[in-house]
This record gives C-alpha cells, sequence and structure tokens, in this order.
C-alpha cells in the first residue's frame, strides 16, 4: 500500500500566527486562552476564549479576494499558504491538477451569517451585500484555498462537528493511498467566535469561566477558540522523486459512530475509532508512545475518553503519555483534529510531547499519565490523535516516524 | 405573583419534560419523574424564559452550590422564587442575557 507522508505544515492559532511559534508554545506549554476581546461580552455570561490575535488578512490575502471571505476562509487560505511554503512543491500544471484541497469546518462563515441576519432582522436591512452566500458556505475555504494556489484536484469541505478536520485528513489519506491524487492540502479551520455562536455553546452549559483543565478533578469545561491548520500530505514516491522534507508519516486512520447519545460520547465508540486506526496503520497497541487526546475539558469527555483509550490499548494505556493541547490552544471546533494533528506530528519530529496545562490533580477516572503542565522529551514511535464529535462521529489519525 | 402560580407555573414547565402522565405534585423528586440531564437542561431553559430569571448551573460542575438544583417539585419553586424575587436592576442588567 502507498505510504503517505507529511511534507508541509501551516498554522494560524491562538497560540501565534504560524507554526513556528504555535509550537513554541506548545512546546512551552503557554495558554492562548483569555479575556474575548472581538466582540462585546456585555450579553455573555463566560467572558473568556481562546482568540487569534493580530492576524491581518490584508497582509497575507489579496485584497481582491477579501470580500468573498469569511474569517474560517481567510484563515484556512493564509494557514495553507504557510504550509505549501514550507513543502517547497511547485504547483505547476500537472501537480495542480494531481493535488487535493481536503478541509474540515463544523459551522463554516458563522461571523458572516451572524452580520448579516442581524442587519436584516435587527436593523431592518433591506438588502444585503452580494457576496454573503459565498462568504457563508462551509465549503469556501477548500474553494478559496484552490483559488489562491491554483490546485485543480478534487476539492472539498468535510463537516462532522469536532472530528471534520480528523475526517477530512482521513479522506486524503484515503484518496493518496488510492492513487486519486498525489499530494493534498488538508486539515481545517473554523472562526465561530460571534454572538450567536457564542450564545449556542453557553446554552449548552458546558463553557468554562476559569479555564480549560482536561483531565483534572476541578475541571470546569471547555474553552472555545479559533484558528487554522493545514498538513500538506503526499505519497512518499511522489516526496522522495522530489526530495522533499518529510515530518512524519501517517499511518493510518480510523473512524467510528457511537449511535448512541447526541451530546455525550461512549467509550466504546472511541475505542472502536482508536482500533480501527491502528488496524489500519497495521500496528500493535504496544508501539504507542502518545495519544493526543481529544481532552476537551468537560465532565463527560475525560474520563469516557480514558476508559476508550483503556479499551483500545490495553496494558500499553498506562505506559503511552496522554495529552490534550486543548488546555493551551482551545476548543477549534472543526479544526481541532488539524491543529492536533500539527502538534502530534511535531512531537513525533522533536521526540517531545507537548503537555496538558492547567493540570491540578487527576479527575474521577482519569488514572492515566496526562504530561501535566511540562513538556516530557519521549521517543514516539506511533502516535495516535483523538476527535470525538457531538453527534457520536469520531475520527483517529495514526502517525508515525519519517523513516 | 402568588405563590401558588408559581408554583403552577413549575410544574406546567416540568411536565413538558418529563414522560410521566400522572399529576406532578410538589413532593414528586427528580428520579420519580425521569427527569434525566439533558430534560434537565431544557427545564432550566424553559424556567428561565417563563420567569425572566438567569439560572447559573455549568453541566460540568453538578455539584458545586452556585449550581441551579433542586430534589423536589417544592424546592424548585422555592428557588425560582428566591431567584425571581433579586432586585429588578440586577434582574435587568442580567435578563439582557436571555434574550
Amino acid at each position: 500500500m502507498r505510504s503517505v507522508v507529511v511534507t508541509g505544515l501551516g498554522a494560524i492559532s491562538p497560540l501565534g500566527l504560524d507554526v513556528p511559534q504555535t509550537w513554541a508554545a506548545l512546546r512551552e506549554g503557554r495558554s492562548g486562552i483569555g479575556p474575548i476581546t472581538c466582540m462585546s461580552t456585555e450579553r455573555l455570561q463566560v467572558k473568556i476564549a481562546a482568540e487569534v490575535h493580530g492576524f491581518e488578512p490584508e497582509r497575507v490575502l489579496d485584497p481582491k479576494q477579501i470580500p468573498f471571505m469569511d474569517r474560517f476562509t481567510q484563515l484556512a487560505v493564509s494557514a495553507a499558504g504557510e504550509a505549501l511554503l514550507d513543502s517547497g512543491l511547485e504547483l505547476d500544471r500537472d501537480v495542480a491538477a494531481r493535488t487535493a484541497t481536503i478541509l474540515g469546518t463544523s459551522i463554516g462563515g458563522q461571523l458572516a451569517q451572524d452580520e448579516n441576519y442581524q442587519r436584516l432582522y435587527e436593523q431592518g436591512a433591506r438588502r444585503l451585500h452580494p457576496f454573503v452566500v459565498s462568504r457563508v458556505m462551509p465549503s469556501a475555504s477548500a474553494s478559496h484555498v484552490s483559488i489562491r494556489y491554483g490546485i485543480t484536484g478534487p476539492s472539498f469541505c468535510v463537516t462532522s462537528a469536532c472530528a471534520s478536520a480528523g475526517h477530512a485528513i482521513a479522506q486524503a489519506l484515503a484518496m493518496l493511498r488510492a492513487g486519486l491524487i498525489d499530494v493534498a492540502v488538508t486539515g481545517g479551520s473554523e472562526a465561530c467566535l460571534t454572538l450567536g455562536g457564542f450564545k449556542t455553546w453557553e446554552a449548552l452549559r458546558v463553557l468554562t469561566a476559569d479555564t480549560c483543565r482536561p483531565f483534572s478533578r476541578d475541571r470546569s469545561g471547555l474553552v472555545l477558540g479559533e484558528g487554522a491548520a493545514v498538513l500538506v500530505l503526499e505519497g512518499r514516491d511522489h516526496a522522495h522523486a522530489r526530495g522533499a522534507k518529510i515530518y512524519a508519516e501517517l499511518l493510518g486512520a480510523g473512524a467510528s459512530a457511537d449511535a448512541d447519545r447526541v451530546i455525550q460520547s461512549s467509550a466504546e465508540g472511541g475505542a472502536a475509532a482508536m482500533r480501527a486506526a491502528l488496524a489500519d496503520a497495521r500496528v500493535e497497541s504496544t508501539r504507542v508512545d502518545y495519544v493526543n487526546a481529544h481532552g476537551t475539558g468537560t465532565a463527560g469527555n475525560d474520563p469516557t475518553e480514558t476508559e476508550s483509550i483503556h479499551q483500545a490499548l490495553g496494558p500499553q494505556a498506562k505506559r503511552a503519555c496522554v495529552s490534550s493541547t486543548k488546555s493551551m490552544h482551545g476548543h477549534l471546533l472543526g479544526a481541532a483534529g488539524a491543529i492536533e494533528a500539527l502538534a502530534t506530528v511535531l512531537a513525533i519530529r522533536d521526540s517531545m510531547i507537548p503537555p496538558t496545562i492547567h493540570f491540578t490533580e487527576a479527575g474521577e477516572g482519569c488514572d492515566l499519565d496526562y504530561v501535566p503542565n511540562q513538556a516530557r522529551a519521549r521517543e514516539i514511535d506511533v502516535a495516535l490523535s483523538n476527535s470525538f464529535a457531538f453527534g457520536g462521529l469520531n475520527s483517529v489519525l495514526a502517525f508515525g516516524r519519517a523513516d | 405573583m402568588s405563590e401558588d402560580s408559581v408554583a403552577k407555573r413549575v410544574i406546567d414547565v416540568i411536565a413538558r419534560h418529563t414522560f410521566e402522565q400522572r399529576e406532578i405534585g410538589l413532593d414528586d423528586t427528580v428520579e420519580a419523574l425521569k427527569i434525566d440531564s439533558l430534560a434537565m437542561a431544557e427545564i432550566m431553559f424553559d424556567l428561565e424564559e417563563e420567569f425572566d430569571i438567569v439560572i447559573e448551573f455549568n453541566v460540568n460542575r453538578p455539584d458545586e452550590d452556585e449550581n441551579f438544583r433542586f430534589a423536589t417539585v417544592r424546592e424548585a419553586v422555592q428557588r425560582i422564587e428566591e431567584l425571581a424575587a433579586q432586585p429588578s436592576a440586577t434582574r435587568a442588567a442580567e435578563g439582557s442575557l436571555t434574550s
């Protein structure tokens, strides 16, 4: 079977405007969570989020294209630009036709939707801007990445709530293995910090006003975040032929549906996806050194995910390191699986596992090594990245060393 | 508003989220009414809307003191009466949260 490798990375996150800044913060255990500045908090009960600060779209994007773009698209195009530059790939006509753009988003153009509906319903506007449709459509990120970089192969978005980017990357892997494409620009983006979006999460009563403390006894919920992360995936043959540097190998992907409850995940569903990823990667559970957990910091997820890891890895669960980088970058919803895949890839490259910060003491039912508060040096053979979505849709990616 | 009317309104809200067909009394418990966590989330939302109040509840910290809790319908009525009796200025400021 065709080996698929990671040859480029891009990120715009609450931890920084590129991969070096984002990875430095992850290694140093720095938090990107803070007071909300992107909107008035007057009508919010929870007033913290993980925002992207300092992003100036006009500095990186074609000014003529900006009116067509919601923030989730702007973030995706920018992160894809960094990833493509990093990969060194030259997108000539033939390569471009064999390159796919497959991105995840949970919500799509929520800022544009919020702003325009407010104008219409609240302010009684008689008409809306002609490009609202193109800003709101959840596939806009894939469209604009393809337009900006001239990618002419299969391009679309994948949506499965908080597992969207995981499923997008898995789809890219399947198409690369099947020989349908040679390169994929894949990952996800989300820009969900609007009054409307925030209030929907407040209504679920799962947001914390404290901070994100995955797996800790005193955790009190999740922190919404925004951002984008993009991976360039390539058939190893293709990467070798052009002498590309290789970060890691995407060994396999697994997915499952809980077919159970909407809001609460099931341990069996998560475990099934992890087992499927290992089977797809053809590796034994004993080789798993690191699990980048979904780790939202909610009462429901953390013990259930811990149980999933036990079920899937058996005795190896206690030997592996498990960390939730959401403690630093927050929950990027449809982009979560992308930034966490990026963290997993760089952990493998640098033999350095990013920590679970804000950790105090382990919560009930949370009995694994969560790499509390400080990064850990450890050589990683195989690492898993978990994304478990509301609605019970699970995605797990398995990465291994470049060689 | 009289106490009876608060009780009746609370019972009407709870009745919408329980599958129990019988009449609901003040001494009925959450368990007896088979109210699960999702039903509870909807009950709190409906109570906020019905009484124009803000109910503090984080599902991740169900046992925290500041969290809205009740074991019986009578307790729910009492808590709602307390919240509804808060100074109107506070409620006006917080009330916009739920609108």
